[in-house]
Order: structure tokens, then sequence, then C-alpha cells
């Protein structure tokens, strides 16, 4: 029931799936062509996220559109915490197609530098962050309420993240000190476990949800 | 007769409006039809039967069991029909099918394409693509191809021609009377609500009406079109005395129409008073009238 539901969601958005293949590809080539510093990192960050929101934005949009095909499906035999498990399960096969293309890109292209483990750990963990607040205000506010909110995160992070780079190297890095393969590690268990606690939130808000 | 589904106290607010203490019973065998004026509770009342929106308080018993406490089992033997399909408007007939079909452990694929033929519908067409007619009929496609045994419809008529209308009726009289071999002593009943009556005059065996948020009767279709009678007469004959026995009362320049429970007494007063077998919409159209006038 999962698998058909992961399916529904991505057909739901097959009018758009080329912009949304599109973008984990070209984003990092263009932001490692530019002059900055961590090219590479701050080109799959941002890759990563915007392949997730805006792929999470389009299903949201369409579900917005026809709130009544989700009464449908909450009417039928599918446990309500399985659609949103479905939503869920979206994350690391987004994150997976993000990392794949900078994977292939970075060893393919020769100007393009490539990423320590612990590099796609930290940005696993960093959008399991931001996929976790979101989630659950979106279930709680809906679609309207929460896209502005998500496009001012999405130019916010833009910005935040090479300037949080910059600082956390002069002052702070607290994986200095652990060998790449712990930190690597400790980073996926750690998103898994945010993505769980805020699975269980979303499922406790759409559960107790009245319905169009 | 027993019961298929049964509703007990059931309560829930919203603002302004509120179901207060909703109480009726579904008998097995039945088509029974859900009538009200737009607003009085009748998409509410179905919505919480199914569990999309929560309850303050109340039972609702379903197959004999709590829906609280066997949602899947039960869901697994209901057929919806929402108002205007609810569906996906960009998936085709086949992509929202392979969405719905998983959710049920009895989907038969050869029912399905069975009523996609019956019905004339492509399964490549996209949703979006669909007349109101067609969608009706996809909706009714998808809810009975699992073996449904009770089938919840909220306003499957509303909008349709009378020719879509007639063919919606008798799909559900086949499903009413089909019944697979060694499935005959399961229970089978139709559940659906409408604003229009005259469906239900030609398909209903049972009424539950709703109003402001509580049912105002449950009766066979039968007992409750015998007992009412549309009155016309001279208007020169009402008075203070016999005025009371109408419902619902018009009067213009030539005479008075009414519609009375008590045809034997108006007999008795107006003995030229001419007598009509009502239609449930004037029966519905009476109740409202009388508790207008209440408050």
């Amino acid at each position: 029931m999962l698998y058909h539901l992961i399916k529904k969601d991505f057909i739901l958005v097959k009018k758009y799936l080329l912009m949304l293949i599109g973008m984990p590809a070209l984003i990092p080539l263009y932001v490692g062509s530019r002059p900055i510093g961590n090219a590479a990192l701050i080109g799959f960050m941002w890759s990563a996220v915007y392949t997730l929101s805006m792929t999470m934005q389009y299903i949201f949009l369409k579900e917005s559109q026809s709130p009544k095909a989700l009464a449908l499906l909450c009417a039928s035999p599918y446990p309500r915490w399985l659609l949103v498990a479905a939503k869920y399960s979206l994350f690391p096969i987004l994150h997976l197609i993000s990392c794949l293309f900078f994977l292939v890109e970075s060893l393919a292209i020769p100007g393009l530098a490539t990423l320590p483990v612990q590099a796609y750990a930290s940005v696993l963990f960093a959008n399991s962050l931001f996929f976790s607040f979101f989630m659950p205000l979106q279930y709680k506010l809906g679609f309207e309420r929460v896209k502005l909110l998500l496009m001012l995160m999405i130019v916010a992070a833009t910005w935040l993240f090479p300037l949080f780079l910059k600082v956390s190297a002069i002052r702070w890095n607290p994986l200095a000190d652990i060998p790449a393969w712990a930190s690597s590690i400790a980073l996926t268990a750690a998103s898994f476990a945010v993505l769980a606690a805020s699975a269980l939130v979303s499922i406790r808000i759409f559960v107790r949800k009245d319905l169009a | 007769m027993k019961n298929i589904l049964e509703v007990s106290g059931l309560n829930k607010s919203y603002g302004d409006f509120a179901l207060q203490d909703v109480t009726f019973a579904l008998p097995e065998g039945c088509i029974t039809g859900f009538i009200g004026v737009n607003g009085a509770g009748k998409t509410t009342t179905l919505r919480t039967l199914l569990g999309l929106t929560g309850k303050e308080s109340g039972d609702i018993r379903i197959f004999g069991m709590d829906m609280s406490e066997n949602e899947r089992q039960i869901k697994e033997r209901i057929g919806i029909v929402l108002d205007d399909g609810g569906f996906y408007e960009e998936l085709t007939l086949a992509e929202m099918k392979n969405a719905i079909a998983p959710a049920y452990s009895t989907w038969c694929e050869a029912d399905f394409r069975e009523y996609m033929e019956r019905f004339s519908l492509n399964p490549r067409q996209t949703i979006n693509t669909l007349s109101k007619g067609m969608r009706a009929k996809y909706a009714l496609a998808l809810a009975l191809s699992h073996k449904a045994r009770l089938l919840i419809m909220d306003e499957p008529t509303s909008g349709l021609d009378p020719l879509v209308r007639s063919q919606i009726l008798t799909v559900l009289r086949d499903f009413m009377a089909r019944s697979r071999p060694g499935e005959e002593h399961l229970p089978r009943g139709v559940f659906f609500s409408t604003h229009i009556t005259s469906d239900l005059d030609k398909i209903a065996d049972m009424l539950v009406m709703i109003h402001d948020g509580k049912i105002v009767f449950q009766e066979e279709r039968d007992a409750l079109l015998e007992r009412w009678r549309i009155v016309k007469g001279d208007r020169a004959k009402l008075d203070m005395g016999n005025r009371g026995l109408f419902s619902n009362l018009e009067e213009n320049a030539y005479g008075f129409t009414g519609i009375t429970q008590q045809p034997d007494r108006v007999l008795a007063v107006m003995p030229d008073a001419i007598l009509e077998r009502p239609s449930i919409e004037d029966i519905m159209l009476a109740h409202i009238n009388s508790r207008q006038a209440e408050a």
C-alpha cells in the first residue's frame, strides 16, 4: 500500500518531472562554475534543498487543488498514518536522487570538486532538519499558508548556508575531531531520528484533522 | 430486520453549525435516502460516518461493529461516492484507480473492467475531461469494484441530467438485487444523501430527514407517503379552528393548498376538499415550514 501511495505522489507531479529531474542535475553545475568558496558543497546543498522542497510543494499544491481526493483516500481503508508515511518516504528517495546526480557529475566533470562522505551526511542532516520543520507545518496550516514561509526559508537558506560555512570554519567545527566515518554515521542516525520525530508530530496532526 | 448501520447520539459542532444528538438506523436490504436542504447537515453526517471528521460524542456501528474499533474492517466493505467524485483532476481514470484499489484487499479488477465497459469509460482519459455524468459513473465503478456491501453516497445525482440519473438509479437497484453465490445471507444497503427528492420517490425504501443538524424523522417511504395528503379547497372554508390541521398552507384568490397528516379530520370539516398524494419534497417542505413557524 505504501508503494502505491508513493507512486501516486510522483504521478501527481508527472507534468513537472523534467524540471524536478533537471534541478539536481543543473544546480551543482551552475554553482560549481561560480568563483565562490565551498562551491561544491553549496551547490550540492542548494540542489538537495530545492529538489526536495519544489517536489513536495508541487505535490501539496496538487493535493490542495483536489481536497476531496484526499478525503476519498482517507475514507478508504488506507490508514491516515500511512498517507503521512508515504510523504516522509519521499524524503530519502528525493535526497538519494540529488546525491546520485551530484556524485555522477562530480566524477564525470573535471572542474567540479568531489565531496567527502562527511559532507553528504552533513547535507542529509541539514536537509532533514528543513524537511522535519516544514512537514508538520504543512499538515497543520495547509499549502496556501505555508508556501510563502517556505519560499522565505529557501531564500534565507541560500544566503545563510555559505555564511554559516564561513563562520563555522573559522570559529567552531564540532565534527573536526571525530573520525569522518563516525561523524557520518552519527549525522545520518540523527537525520532519521529527527525525521521520525517529525513524522510522529505530522501523523498526530493529520489523524485529528477534519477533511473537506 | 437487522440494522446495517446505527448512529446514536452523534454530536459535532463547527462554528455556528452543529449536529445535535443525531440518531437513526438503516435496516439491511434497504435503499435509504438522507434528505434535507443545503446546509441541513447531510454531508457533515456522512463525513463523520466515514471518519473524515471527528465526532464529539456518539456511537457509530456498521455491520454490527463499532466504527472506532474496527475502522479498517468496516471500510473494506463500504463503497463510497463523494459529492463531485473526489478525484485528482490531472490523473487518468486508470491512475486514480491504481491509487485507490490497493487500499482494498477485496478489490476485483474484473468487476472494475465490467463497470468501465458498461459505462463506456476510457481508462486512459484524464479525469478533468470527464463530464459530470461520467464522473458520477466512474465514482460508482470505483465504489462497486471491491465487493462492497454498503454504499454511502453524498449527493450522487446532483447536477446530472435525467438520463444519467436514471442509469445510476438502475445500478443501485442492481447492486441491491445482485448477491453473489454464497453471499446471499450477507446484508446489503445503500445510504445516499440528496436534495433531489424525485430520485427517492423512485427508489428509496426508507427516508431519514435532517434539518438544522437534527433528525426530523426516519420512516418507511410508503408509510410516510400514505400518511400525508395535499389538500386543495375553498379558501372560505378555512377558519381558526381548522388551520391547525395543515403543516403548510398557501392561499390565493381562488382557494388554498395545504398539506396535512390528518386527512380524515380535514375531510370531516371540508367534505368537498380535494386530496392528493404528496411527493417527498412536499413532505420535506412541510416539515421545514412548520419548524420555521414554531421558531
